[in-house]
């Protein structure tokens, strides 16, 4: 016998153990039990809007005497590191690791994401009338009618600090604090800052209160020795020189100034909030932001109003204590908001061509499309290569809806949340999109009183293309029911709404619903109306007998509709026919 | 004590972090709820797949995270806070629109001694359309070079003074004729002293004239760059006869002309079209007995096919070189036609091939990368011959090979930022294999 022949590599030796650990993990990764959905009622109240309290540091000057505990700390955002880590190094550390994404967290058994400090449902899971659309983020309070007061009732307190937009900061008689802007371009600025900000109230986000008006410079009164400072600016005084300027860009032959006016959010400012990682001294923040599904969905919001500047100076986080009098006490919890949309509805390059025509199809430094470009020779076309700036509407720059590819679509530098998007993600803020009617559309551009009507006509018409293409994209992969429930006097119906029928998305005929149970059996579907149908499920578990939550009474269905290419999962309880069905989970 | 401050800086510095790395207590997290009732997840099998690859990618991981990343998140939002990129921004700029400012700039490429410098630039410097520039780099005591340029633009017109002294130890010579060989690599130094004005005028499209008159002195010195022989040394070993005027400096004024008939438009039009140039120099010298004069002459044809429309230009040049001595006179070997480095055959390095006459056929392949990045590839056929072409034999003939990337130039008068990597061959009867390599990356200003 030839002992070499029998000897093995050492080099193989070594590497055994390394492929045994590797073929045991992955056996029992795939060996995994099936998880049920519990017989429960789903989670619709997130726990972080629960108030908490946090120990004061030691020494702290603020903290009252006998006061249960403090805010959490104040958070500066840095817009030169935000951009630095996004680009460089952040990508680099999630390359190294191998990190690889995975479905949200905050998503309940019927796939939606409860209330809680940083979304609310609203026109997802009921109807937003028009008016309400029309508030955005503001109580009917807080709307300023400037032409309502006199002279000189306004008064200036504060200059702007931060930002690349001029502004200063006003006490209003009544109304309280409001934070003013103006600069060049002022109707789209303000009209993205009104409409973005009431889609994005609409949608569930917490938002201020923003609004346009038109301000004479008489109503005004400044206090002395102001300042203001812009992002890499030094201090600069905010007197009357200051002011006129400001406002003189923007004012009108009749005397008044176009300005948004945002009203100061309630509770103690905390700074923005981060992408990605969790607020170490927010008891309520225990989920990675970057696998928050709002946060992550909202991508596609931001790509639908081409929100490029989406990034964490544009955020906001107030710590609203169970107590007004002490607004940085405990208890109390933080809520989150989305600020300043002003960047939308344009492309604005910081009047750089170059840049301008890659808005929302490129990051400002995108390695991915330098290093393919370069490698294969520019081959590729690129939507920018066939963008003309829209004609006639100068204002909105290279904006449109003809170009617009929604998963493909990038803000100005990467963004951790936005980077794990997944098709569920995106799947739930369509279904949510998919509520904003023409009419809707039309209300909100309205916000806008462009001087143009053919500009209010082209906006509308863009922002209707672009929401169709984002709908058409993810209302056809996942499928796109919605509004489900058990319903009828027997509860053995299973109803709901699919909203690409609702949509239009394909001709009435093209929508062939099926439905089955885990053993293929077909289950009659009764359609109501082009987009509404009923399935009746039959009963295969008796009234009593085994517990309400056994895994014989457990009942699983697929739903098809014969355009989307994935089918809808319910998962449900049979009680028998008595008592009827319980909707307890939606897998897509 | 370093190390605790940097970690107090940590705690106080990331307010982020907050209060996480200090000594604060923080109030305990909230439980997660169980946001579907079925529980955590679990690992599936692509954990487990990639836990290999990632122990093994660990290291730098490590360095990027703990090295790079958490330290700069520390120091680069407290610069912020202090202020320092506006100090930085006002340091490096001035004028009230900031409109003029200084930058560092560097070039380094294979086979030549890097540099590094300062570009000081005033746009509308006290008018409009006036502005004043400074260009000033070094490397070792031999190496500086300075110019100073003025323009002033006024609608199509562009008038143009400047005034540039260089002196630099390591220009290569390699011989004359087509098939100096790569090895017989010399140094000489040069000292230059240069002014001239110029006006261009911009006419249709994408062509114009350029008229000008300047003054050239030059004195050669001893060269050297690592282990190359200087000039004088090759020569006296043999290696080639001294090239004509090596052992005396010259001073010439020049007149030249230049017209670019240029048949393409700027974006969004197509980048097709058509380039016909052509340019004729006289030199004259001064205080020169007898006085030399020599006549440059140029001529370049070059058609461009945008294939997308979309700025990816395919283009095919032709350009011949010229230079003749007019009297009994020579002409300066360092006034001879050159291929490489900035000119034609640019994947030569810098005068790899000197005569009196040259020409070359140029296939190039533009596209863009970036914003204001262009990537090109280009190869070219060409050599240097005896006077008009007098020794053509396409056997002679070497290839050029080129690819990099460039920043966009706003104008024809202002120097990219490149990084290019060339390679040269021999001739073609010698068997057209790589003979040399160039790489070069920084602000190309020329040599």
């Amino acid at each position: 016998m030839n002992m070499r022949q029998q000897t093995v590599p050492r080099r193989t030796r070594r590497a055994r153990p390394a492929l045994a650990l590797v073929a045991v993990s992955v056996v029992a990764a795939c060996a995994a039990p099936e998880r049920r959905f519990p017989l429960r009622p789903p989670l619709w109240r997130d726990t972080d809007l629960d108030p908490v309290s946090i120990p004061c540091p030691a020494g702290a000057k603020d903290a009252p005497p006998h006061q249960e505990g403090c805010a959490p700390g104040t958070y500066q955002s840095s817009l030169m590191w935000d951009g630095a880590d996004s680009i460089v190094f952040r990508p680099l550390s999630s390359a190294f690791r191998l990190q690889r994404g995975g479905e949200a967290i905050d998503v309940n058994s019927l796939d939606e994401v409860p209330d809680s400090a940083w979304f609310t449902n609203r026109l997802g899971v009921r109807p937003v009338s028009l008016d309400e659309l029309r508030l955005a983020g503001c109580r009917e309070e807080q709307l300023l009618e400037p032409d309502a007061y006199p002279d000189g009732s306004w008064t200036i307190d504060a200059g702007k600090k931060g930002g690349s937009v001029p502004g200063f900061r006003v006490v209003v008689p009544g109304k309280g604090k409001y934070l003013m802007k103006a600069t060049q371009a002022m109707e789209r600025v303000a009209a993205a800052d009104v409409i973005g900000i009431a889609i994005y109230h609409a949608v569930g986000f917490d938002t201020p209160c923003d609004q346009t008006i038109h301000v004479r410079p008489s109503l005004l009164t400044l206090r002395p020795n102001l300042q203001y400072k812009l992002s890499f600016d030094k201090g600069r005084p905010f007197d009357g020189e200051m002011l006129a300027k400001v406002l003189a860009d923007t004012t009108a032959p009749d005397g008044r100034a176009l300005m948004t006016a945002s009203a100061w959010l309630p509770g103690h400012v905390i700074g923005p909030f981060r992408y990605q990682g969790v607020r170490a001294d927010d008891p309520g923040d225990v989920i990675p932001h970057e696998d928050r599904r709002e946060l992550r969905a909202s991508r596609l919001l931001a790509a639908w109003i081409n929100h490029f500047d989406t990034r964490e100076g544009n955020t906001l986080d107030t710590w609203l204590s169970t107590k007004p009098a002490a607004p940085a006490a405990s208890p109390g919890y933080v809520r989150h908001y989305q600020i300043d949309t002003s960047e939308s509805l344009s492309s604005d390059g910081w009047g750089q061509d170059e840049l301008a025509r890659r808005i929302g199809h490129a990051y400002v430094v995108d390695w991915g499309d330098l290093s393919g470009d370069f490698v294969t020779l520019g081959i590729r076309r690129r939507p920018w290569d066939d963008l003309r700036p829209a004609r006639n509407h100068p204002v909105f720059g290279y904006f449109d809806a003809d170009h617009f590819t929604p998963e493909r679509w990038k803000n100005q530098y990467p963004n951790e949340a936005f980077d794990r998007m997944t098709e569920r993600d995106g799947a739930w803020m369509a279904r949510i999109l998919a509520r904003f009617t023409p009419e809707m559309l039309r209300v909100l551009v309205a916000l806008a009183q462009f001087t143009e009507p053919q500009d209010t006509a082209y906006l509308t018409r863009v922002l209707e293309g672009r929401l169709h293409k984002l709908l058409e994209r993810y209302l056809t992969g996942l499928a796109p029911f919605a509004d489900l429930r058990v319903d009828g006097p027997a509860r053995d119906q299973l109803c709901g709404v699919d909203l690409a029928a609702l949509r239009g998305l394909r001709p009435p005929a093209r929508f062939r619903f099926d439905a089955r149970l885990a053993d293929g059996a077909a289950v009659p579907v009764r359609r109501l109306s082009n987009a509404e149908l009923c399935v009746t499920l039959p009963h295969r578990a008796p009234d009593g007998g085994v517990p309400d939550d056994a895994p014989s009474r457990y009942t699983r269905l697929s739903l098809r509709d014969g355009v989307a290419r994935e089918a809808l999962t319910a998962y449900l309880y049979d009680l028998g026919p008595a008592r009827g069905f319980v909707l307890a989970g939606l897998e897509r | 004590m370093q190390i605790g401050a940097l970690f107090g800086a940590m705690c106080l510095g990331s307010g982020w972090a907050g209060r996480a790395v200090c000594a604060e207590p923080l109030a305990p997290k909230r439980a997660l709820p169980d946001y579907d009732g079925r529980g955590p997840a679990g690992r599936d099998a692509a954990d487990a797949v990639t836990l290999v690859p990632r122990l093994l990618l660990s290291p730098l991981f490590v360095t990027d995270e703990y090295l790079l990343r958490r330290p700069l998140a520390v120091a680069i939002p407290a610069a912020e806070r202090h202020d320092v990129p506006r100090r930085l921004y006002d340091f490096f700029t001035f004028g009230p629109g900031h409109q003029g400012g200084f930058l560092p700039v560097g070039f380094a490429e294979f086979d030549l001694q890097p540099s590094y410098g300062v570009y000081v630039f005033w746009h509308d410097a006290f008018l409009p359309g006036h502005d004043l520039y400074l260009h000033a780099e070094t490397w070792t005591a031999d190496w500086l070079s300075v110019a100073l340029t003025q323009r002033l633009r006024f609608g199509r017109h562009l008038v143009e003074l400047q005034v540039r002294g260089i002196r630099r130890p390591d220009y290569p010579f390699y011989g004359l004729g087509p098939d100096a060989p790569y090895a017989h690599r010399s140094r000489y130094g040069a000292r230059t002293l240069e002014s001239k004005a110029s006006y261009d005028v911009r006419l249709w499209r994408a062509s114009h004239v350029t008229a000008g008159v300047g003054v050239r002195a030059v004195q050669f010195s001893q060269g050297w760059h690592d282990d190359d022989r200087s000039l004088e040394d090759a020569v006296a070993a043999g290696t080639f006869a001294a090239p004509p005027g090596m052992d005396r400096g010259y001073a010439a004024e020049l007149q030249h002309v230049t017209a670019v008939l240029d048949t393409r438009r700027p974006w969004p039009e197509t980048g097709s079209g058509v380039r016909l140039k052509a340019h004729v120099e006289e030199a004259n010298e001064l205080q020169a007995a007898p006085s030399g004069r020599w006549l440059r002459t140029e001529a370049t044809a070059a058609g461009y096919w945008d294939v997308t429309g979309a700025r990816r230009v395919l283009s095919l040049s032709v350009a011949a070189q010229f230079i003749d001595p007019l009297g009994a006179g020579t002409v300066p070997f360092s006034e001879l036609i050159m291929l490489g480095g900035n000119g034609l055959m640019r994947g030569f390095p810098w005068q790899r091939l000197m005569e009196r006459s040259a020409a070359a056929a140029t296939l190039r392949y533009e596209w863009p990368v970036g914003p204001w990045i262009t990537g090109t590839i280009q190869g070219a056929f060409g050599n240097v011959f005896e006077a008009h072409l007098r020794s053509f034999d396409r056997r002679l003939l070497r290839m050029s090979w080129a690819v990099g990337l460039s920043s966009e130039k706003a104008s024809s008068s202002e120097y990219p930022i490149e990084l290019l990597f060339g390679l040269g061959t021999r001739t073609l009867e010698d068997g057209a294999g790589i003979e040399s390599v160039r790489v070069a990356v920084g602000v190309n200003y020329g040599i």
